[in-house]
């Protein structure tokens, strides 16, 4: 048996159309299963430089995606306020909220030689509460600096004269980062 | 910014090691406390529950 010459002429015709179903089939799960919109972040301004380096990856992995960064030393609830994630650092108080550790930030304890000629060195973490400390996070503020030697758990913090609130877009920009809205076709 | 505090004699401060890593090479700050180990809160990303 074989198809008439009419026959071929539909036969390959409806191949042509299922190939193009096919076709967009594929197109639409791939659009669809693409992470798209815009995702407001809110992130201590500390960290403006790591930032800076994994928001242009980011972007460029997800091209339908827009970033909106805002950066600050307040401690935003992803309930309340306008974000849909916050980068903080320490413990969750908000059990209704989920949180993901996505690291650590290895800290060192530092000041200037002019502070020190004039204040004195600290040698152990007790020291800490005779000098004005400064924290970049209100975490680290809050919970007190902790130090360990060996097995022993120290804490040490002083008094801090200076309460640092960054504001978004400003500061932040200032800072290497700030606010992004940005789309990877633009 | 606290960074820039500290540069300027403000004080005391616990930065990332990234932060601060071209000033204690350079001798703008002296590490301190090299024999206590800093224990730092983790980094956590949050969301509300359900988004």
């Amino acid at each position: 048996m074989s198809l008439t010459r009419e026959g071929q002429v539909f036969a390959a015709g409806a191949r042509r159309v299922l190939q193009a179903m096919d076709d967009a089939r594929a197109e639409f799960n791939l659009l669809s299963n693409e992470p798209s919109g815009l995702l407001r972040v809110h992130a201590p301004g500390a960290l403006a430089a790591w930032l800076s380096t994994v928001t242009p990856r980011f972007l460029e992995r997800h091209p339908r995606m827009t970033l909106d960064l805002r950066l600050g030393s307040d401690r935003v609830d992803p309930i309340r306020g306008d974000i849909d994630l916050a980068i903080r650092f320490g413990a969750l108080e908000n059990s209704s909220l989920i949180s993901r550790r996505i690291g650590s930030a290895a800290t060192v304890t530092c000041a200037s030689p002019a502070y020190l000629a004039a204040h004195g060195t600290p040698r152990s973490p007790a020291d800490l509460l005779q000098h004005n400390c400064l924290s970049y996070s209100v975490a680290l503020a809050q919970m007190g600096w902790r130090f360990q030697r060996g097995k022993h758990l120290l804490h040490g913090a002083g008094a801090q004269q200076l309460q640092l609130q960054l504001q978004p877009g400003r500061d932040g920009a200032a800072a290497g980062a700030g606010r992004h809205g940005h789309r990877a076709a633009a | 910014m606290v960074r820039l505090l500290v540069l300027a004699g403000m004080g005391i401060a616990r930065l990332p090691d990234y932060m601060v890593e071209a000033d204690l090479r350079s001798g703008a700050l002296t590490m301190l406390l090299r024999e206590h180990m800093p224990t730092d809160p983790d980094a956590m990303c949050i969301r509300a529950n359900g988004t």
